[in-house]
């Protein structure tokens, strides 16, 4: 994976001090989000009408994927008979092999990408390179993020963790005849003539996809730059990959996930472009590619869909709106994660690509305080879904997630033991609650990794209990001298 | 096994150990049917920048001309489409392209188209959204390419909602590309400041006509 750790547990706390620390970081997320959930939410004036609209895009993801390999089928047939290629990849490995193969095939070398999180997922970039092709970012945060050896921050806004100055002073040093300038248009004028070069020249071009529909072979791209429609109309050869879960049923359940995913994500009533794909170029046709294919990646996928309450993962439409609304991600940025999706739905999808033992710990990074639930388009359940996998990572269950148990400490399961006997005995309750008053001289004082940000805690000199009790009899004794 | 039936037989063996509750479908509803407001429709294209004349279907061609002039555009493509057959028989016709061969014509497209028109098949009053079909007439880049694209459409061609618009297509094959156009190209992605003409048009001009 390009930049993103197979293994993000290690050094989490590394990253979270780092970023905490950072306050270009904590400035530019802070503003970042702070606007785009002002704009979804002028967008979804009528809170009831908003419910109403989420009901029915979980209902329609959920249709879909109680259907899901019928649909599959479906869509393999409808592309096949729109003269789509259909490929099947089991993981990263296979869909690199498959999607490098087609462009050996092709005689072609140059790559140009629209912005896409599968193609992110399975590390397509450095598989490219590897195989001796230059692939080029074309979404205007991609470009800048790749240009800069970083990865995306966050999934609709990749350089969202940049700002304006830093982004000039990359575009002088990297880009051949360029002047400093920090005016955004003129930035914007850079990143297009280096960019329209590329299209124009480019063999091949790859894009992720939003939306597959199954009746008609459609494959649907949601975007405002021209980059997707670019990259899958100009090279000769256009590679579409996404993941299984993306297949909706009809034509018509278009529109209500069109209107959730662009609200949701940047607070728009609509995109720029809404790009339907049902085809290569026909005989009689001017433009388009000559050959399309569509790589669908399995990467774990089928293995959630086996779980009733996992499987929920799966209707993500990708909005981002979870990060946006997480008072954690707002600290701390997409790249403290360490993985392809950060926020909510990372910590969520990460355990369960990579195995508990490996991003268990990403699960922890979240208050529980339930905004990415009450914000998501179609009702995913995140918090339920983060305390699932925590109870996943220290217990041992049938969950289908690998690595489970491997978050277990044995003092942190001696604390809780200890805790649920003495919450579950009243007689010890009331015993080591007195213990705890009386003796509240002798408690060691916590650790520091608590006090450092906060005040440090003593226990109260009487019981909740006594207290209440000394002041009942206190008012007792008080309305009996009244009368 | 091939990947395929792996894939699909661990997918069907997951739906049969847990099904799905049916239940949660019954939330979903018809396809709502909008009347189309035009004067929506033509705020809507303007917040997303674009710049909208009213015209008719015989007067469009003198308005676009006396815009052309005063713009000082020379370099127009055009595809085969009514719209462009209209435009070259205009007698103020500036120099024009007929869109017609990729190989030969990719390079001056990229390198020297100034504006390009073609027709829009339907609109959409909610979002001000034009609907673009490509055919052999109307290439898929012809709308996409050159800095300034030109639209016409037609007034009696406005549906309400997006429901209405994907309607027209029930039981009909789709276009190869169909596109759903609401505005100029823009981008946020450097700090949040929106900026026009990313990739595609910076400008988008549309003629609404009523029909004559």
């Amino acid at each position: 994976m390009s930049g993103f750790s197979p293994n993000p547990d290690q050094n989490f706390g590394v990253r979270i001090q780092e970023a905490l620390g950072n306050e270009e970081l904590r400035e530019s997320f802070h503003g970042a989000m702070t606007f785009l959930r002002e704009k979804r939410r002028q967008q979804f004036p009528d809170p009831d009408a908003l419910d109403a609209l989420r009901t029915r895009g979980a209902a329609i993801r959920e249709r879909a994927l109680a259907q899901l390999p019928d649909l599959l089928e479906q869509l393999e047939g409808q592309c096949q008979h729109n003269g789509i290629r259909v490929h099947w990849a089991e993981d990263a490995a296979e869909a690199n092999e498959i999607i490098t193969g087609i462009a050996r095939k092709t005689g072609g070398k140059r790559v140009v990408k629209g912005k896409s999180m599968a193609t992110e997922e399975i590390g397509l970039n450095t598989a490219f390179e590897n195989a001796g092709f230059s692939c080029l970012e074309s979404d205007m945060g991609e470009y800048i993020v790749q240009q800069a050896h970083e990865t995306p921050s966050h999934i609709i806004m990749p350089a969202i963790h940049r700002n304006k100055a830093s982004i000039a002073r990359q575009f002088a040093e990297q880009i051949p005849d360029t002047p400093y300038t920090e005016d955004v248009d003129e930035l914007i004028g850079i990143g297009r003539r280096v960019l329209r070069r590329a299209f124009a020249d480019a063999d091949i071009g790859i894009s992720g996809v939003n939306f597959a529909i199954a009746e008609t072979g459609t494959l649907c791209l949601v975007e405002n730059e021209g980059n997707g429609r670019m990259s899958t109309t100009v090279p000769d050869t256009h590679i579409a990959v996404m993941g299984i879960e993306k297949v909706i049923e009809k034509l018509s359940d278009l529109p209500d996930l069109y209107r959730l995913l662009t609200r949701s994500a940047t607070g728009q009533p609509i995109t720029t472009y809404l790009n339907l794909i049902s085809g290569p170029r026909k005989p009689d046709e001017i433009d388009g590619p000559r050959q399309v294919h569509l790589v669908l990646l399995d990467n774990g996928r089928s293995r959630i869909y086996a779980d009733r309450q996992l499987r929920e993962t799966l209707r993500c439409i990708r909005c981002g709106a979870c990060m946006n609304h997480c008072p954690v991600y707002e600290r701390l940025g997409g790249h403290a994660y360490g993985t392809v999706y950060p926020g909510p739905i990372g910590q969520v999808v990460m355990p369960q690509l990579l195995g508990l033992d490996k991003a268990g710990k990403l699960t922890q990074a979240c208050s529980l305080n339930g905004a990415c639930g009450e914000a998501c388009p179609v009702k995913i359940p995140l918090p339920d879904l983060i305390r699932r996998l925590r109870h996943d990572g220290v217990s041992r269950t049938d969950s289908p997630v690998r690595g489970q148990g491997k978050q277990r400490k044995w003092i942190e399961a001696t604390i809780w033991a200890t805790w649920l006997s003495i919450h579950t005995h009243p007689r010890l309750y009331r015993l080591s609650t007195l213990m705890a008053t009386r003796l509240r001289r002798l408690m060691p004082p916590l650790p520091r990794a608590w006090t450092r940000h906060r005040s440090p805690l003593r226990p109260a000199a009487r019981t909740l209990h006594e207290t209440l009790q000394q002041r009942e009899r206190a008012r007792q004794k008080e309305s009996a001298r009244e009368q | 096994m091939s990947s395929k039936n792996a894939i699909l037989s661990r997918l069907r063996h997951g739906r049969a150990a847990s099904p799905a509750n049916t239940a949660a479908f019954a939330a979903e509803r018809a396809s709502d049917a909008v009347t189309p407001d035009l004067d929506i429709m033509v705020s809507a294209l303007e917040a997303a920048h674009a710049r909208v004349f009213r015209s008719t279907t015989s007067q469009w061609a003198d308005d676009l001309a006396k815009l052309a002039r005063e713009r000082g555009w020379a370099n127009w493509w055009i595809g085969g489409d009514d719209v462009g057959r209209t435009w070259q028989a205009h007698d103020s016709e500036p120099a024009t392209t007929v869109f017609s061969n990729w190989d030969s014509q990719k390079a001056p497209l990229f390198d020297a188209a100034e504006v390009a028109l073609c027709r829009a098949r339907a609109g959409i009053a909610e979002t001000g959204t034009l609907v673009v079909e490509s055919s052999p007439q109307v290439p898929r880049t012809l709308s996409l390419v050159p800095p300034v694209h030109v639209v016409v459409i037609d007034e009696d061609s406005v549906v309400g909602s997006l429901h209405q618009a994907l309607a027209r297509y029930e039981n009909k094959s789709l276009p190869t590309n169909l596109i759903f156009i609401s505005g100029p190209s823009k981008t946020a992605d450097i700090q949040q400041t929106l900026a026009y003409g990313a990739h595609g048009p910076r400008e988008l001009i549309v003629y609404l006509c009523r029909r004559e």
